[in-house]
């Protein structure tokens, strides 16, 4: 019962990063240079008194501030019309205050003769040309809430630099020291570590960004050098919204292809031999593999990537492996599976002795025989050769996702006279899978392998779907270049990502 | 019984993945916020699993020790190492392991004077490996290995000063490889991959792919 709920939950886990990408946009990258640790209610006070408006450079008109469309609810956007007299050596600087009144702090400074409409279609389209007149920039981080958190903060921050200075300068002291004298004044340093701790979990120095649904207000000025600058003033409230029109064309596609999953779906329901798909050598050469090695009466190994449960790769490479171990239970191989993530060997050690119980011998599963190397990726390298150099395995799989190991693992492989089939998405290791092993599936074909090697044909009719939109983007990505080039970007801008 | 084998994950997987996907899409921040604490979710689940994960790796080493099986001299490395660390690691210098891990003394030792050099020298290894696999890819047997030599020997030599010694094509051939075919190709691989992963993901959130809890 236990096994089954940490199964549950591992499923969710991968699930949940299954689509995602992060959903706070950094409009940090937009926006120029974002003042962090600045926050002091005493300075920002002080630059109101020193600096009254002499209107030596004109103040920005039309200025607006509207609410981010397409967002969490965290940003604003400033915009007004490009002034005549502005200089590339100018700057323009954005203050952000909860109320009329201030305390302003500056969250946003950036060249004069940058941050345009243009620079972001996403939000005003393409027709650059227009658009140039215009600045507009996207403010998310937010002014202090309250003056006294911002002091409170601020002499927090004062008293860890104080304390990291003391402790570095009492360690460069020791390092000077014999052994027996730094062990004397070792408490000390310890009592000196703890306060630290203590003082940065009291109040981490942190950046605030804006909170949906609170009226900020905002100023604009130019500034030159020291001169003094005329400033505009708006305010507005950030919003969030419930969809992101951004990615409308992400969501067509999606749409097409569970379209497609499911028309194939109920084709396949009616006449299930109508599902072709092309032979995929690897997969072929999947029951050879396994028949060498009880042959040879030498272990099988499969050797799981580095990658966790939340990367496809991994799922595609789980799946692949209840496949495998179906088979090799037919023939009573001894099958060894290696595991660089706890989670991953909780959900491989379920699926193995699941695929046993499946083939009628679940006597076969033994549960050391799935286990955990080690999660360091040199070390998993390491153990996994020598074990392949012990134990000369018949068979190799490989499958999943591989960083620099891919070469040490599979080169031994094959030194230790494996028949090795690996299967990847990760391009830049391709190359040595290619080189080194007997049969290797590229990028898609990890991931039909489980259908391939079920022939269910549900899960083929997945693969059709996903072969008809293949087509479809070619499609599109041939037209996009053909309209491109005689100077039609619609549809470039149409399949545009932000 | 079969509820909790079959349906649950299964319901777990539509739900979840449901939000997963639906998070590409809304922005709001209350869905954020439920995204969010998933995440965290996800975070604790793994602190958990590494407990499974040392439990699995220490019980195979100990089983081999008392077998005696082949090579269980590694093991008893392991075991030595292990409980080594472990006991450093608590011990913490003193401040034992309710407190932060100390960022001095003797487990910084370990990691830095034989963690660190013996994850190092694996990665040294890698350049022999290369050459060793690149030996018997480039004996150029057929069409297509002695096309990769040729390749190989161009992108090779157009990256080190005396390929533009020899030639001023040599780079701009070495470039074109790299940003034409080869970038050609990974597009291709990517677009693959992608299109892979979203059909995979759909699989398992509308439950067609069932092999990772051991069905179809």
């Amino acid at each position: 019962m236990l096994k089954t709920r940490a199964l549950a939950l591992s499923s969710l886990s991968f699930l949940l990063a299954l689509l995602l990408l992060p959903v706070e946009l950094s409009a940090q990258e937009q926006i120029g240079t974002l003042t962090e640790n600045d926050s002091s209610t005493q300075v920002e006070t002080e630059r109101e008194v020193i600096a009254p408006p002499l209107k030596s450079l004109s103040a920005a008109t039309g200025l607006e501030a509207t609410d981010a469309p397409d967002d969490s609810g965290h940003s604003v956007i400033l915009s007004w019309p490009v002034i005549e007299d502005e200089s590339p050596q100018q700057m323009y600087v954005i203050e952000a205050a909860p109320d009329k009144n201030g305390p302003w702090r500056k969250v946003v400074t950036f060249k004069a003769n940058t941050s345009y409409k243009a620079d972001m279609p996403q939000i005003y389209g393409w027709d650059k040309d227009a658009l140039i007149n215009d600045h507009a920039v996207i403010v998310n981080t937010a002014p202090p809430t309250k003056a006294f958190n911002d002091l409170r903060d601020k002499n927090n921050y004062a008293k860890q630099q104080a304390l990291k200075k003391e402790l570095e300068s009492l360690e460069g002291a020791l390092a000077e020291l014999d052994e027996q004298s730094r062990e004397t004044f070792k408490p000390e340093l310890n009592e000196l570590r703890k306060q630290l701790k203590e003082v940065e979990s009291e109040a981490p120095i942190k950046v605030a960004r804006l909170e949906f649904g609170h009226n900020y207000h905002f100023r604009l000025y130019r500034t030159e050098g020291e001169r003094p600058y005329e400033m505009a003033y708006v305010d507005a409230i950030p919003e969030g919204n419930w969809f992101n029109t951004n990615k409308i064309n992400n969501l067509a596609i999606a749409l097409i292809l569970c379209f497609f999953i499911f028309y194939y779906i109920v084709r396949a329901r009616r006449n299930p031999e109508d599902i072709f798909i092309r032979r995929i050598p690897g997969l072929e050469a999947v029951e050879d593999a396994i028949g060498r090695a009880t042959e040879m009466g030498k272990p099988i190994f499969f050797v799981h990537g580095l990658t966790d449960m939340s990367h496809i790769s991994t799922v595609a490479a789980v799946n692949i492996l209840g496949k495998i171990t179906e088979r090799v239970a037919e023939y009573g191989t001894t099958f060894k599976v290696t595991n660089r993530d706890p989670v991953v060997l909780a959900v491989s050690q379920e699926t193995v002795k699941e695929s046993y119980l499946r083939a009628g011998r679940p006597d076969l599963y033994q549960e050391d025989h799935v286990f955990f190397v080690s999660q360091d990726q040199f070390s998993y390298a390491t153990g996994v050769e020598g074990m392949f150099l012990r134990e000369k395995p018949a068979s190799v799989f490989y499958f999943g996702y591989y960083f620099a190991e891919a070469l040490l693992l599979t080169e031994t492989g094959a030194h230790a006279g494996a028949i090795q089939i690996a299967g990847t998405d990760s391009y830049t290791q391709l190359p040595f899978f290619i080189t080194t092993c007997d049969y290797t599936l590229m990028g898609e074909e990890l991931y039909a392998a489980s259908a391939y090697l079920s022939r269910n044909p549900k899960l083929l009719a997945s693969l059709k779907a996903q072969d008809l939109t293949k087509g479809l983007m070619i499609i599109f990505i041939l037209l996009g270049t053909l309209l491109s080039t005689l100077g039609f970007d619609w549809l470039v801008h149409m399949m545009a990502t932000f | 019984m079969l509820f909790f084998k079959r349906q649950l994950p299964l319901a777990i997987a539509f739900i979840f993945g449901l939000i997963g996907f639906l998070a590409q899409y809304i922005p709001h921040h209350s869905f954020e916020a439920v995204y969010n604490e998933l995440i965290s979710w996800v975070r604790l689940l793994y602190a958990f699993a590494l407990i499974l994960g040392t439990y699995s790796l220490l019980r195979l080493h100990f089983k081999r020790i008392e077998r005696k099986t082949a090579g269980y001299g590694y093991s008893i490395i392991l075991w030595i190492g292990f409980s080594v660390t472990f006991a450093i690691g608590m011990y913490n210098e003193g401040d034992w392991f309710l407190t932060g891990q100390s960022r001095t003394g003797m487990l910084m030792w370990i990691y830095d004077y034989i963690f660190k050099p013996a994850g190092a020298t694996m990665f040294s290894v890698l350049a022999f490996f290369i050459a060793s696999a690149a030996y018997r890819t480039f004996r150029a047997r057929t069409m297509a290995a002695g096309m990769l030599l040729v390749a190989a020997i161009i992108v090779m030599i157009g990256r080190i000063p005396i390929g533009d010694m020899i030639s001023e094509h040599i780079p701009t051939m070495a470039m074109w490889l790299m940003e034409v075919p080869n970038a050609a190709v990974k597009r291709g691989i990517f677009l693959g991959v992608a299109l892979g992963v979203v059909a995979t993901s759909l699989r398992i959130i509308f439950g067609i792919e069932r092999a990772y809890l051991g069905g179809d």
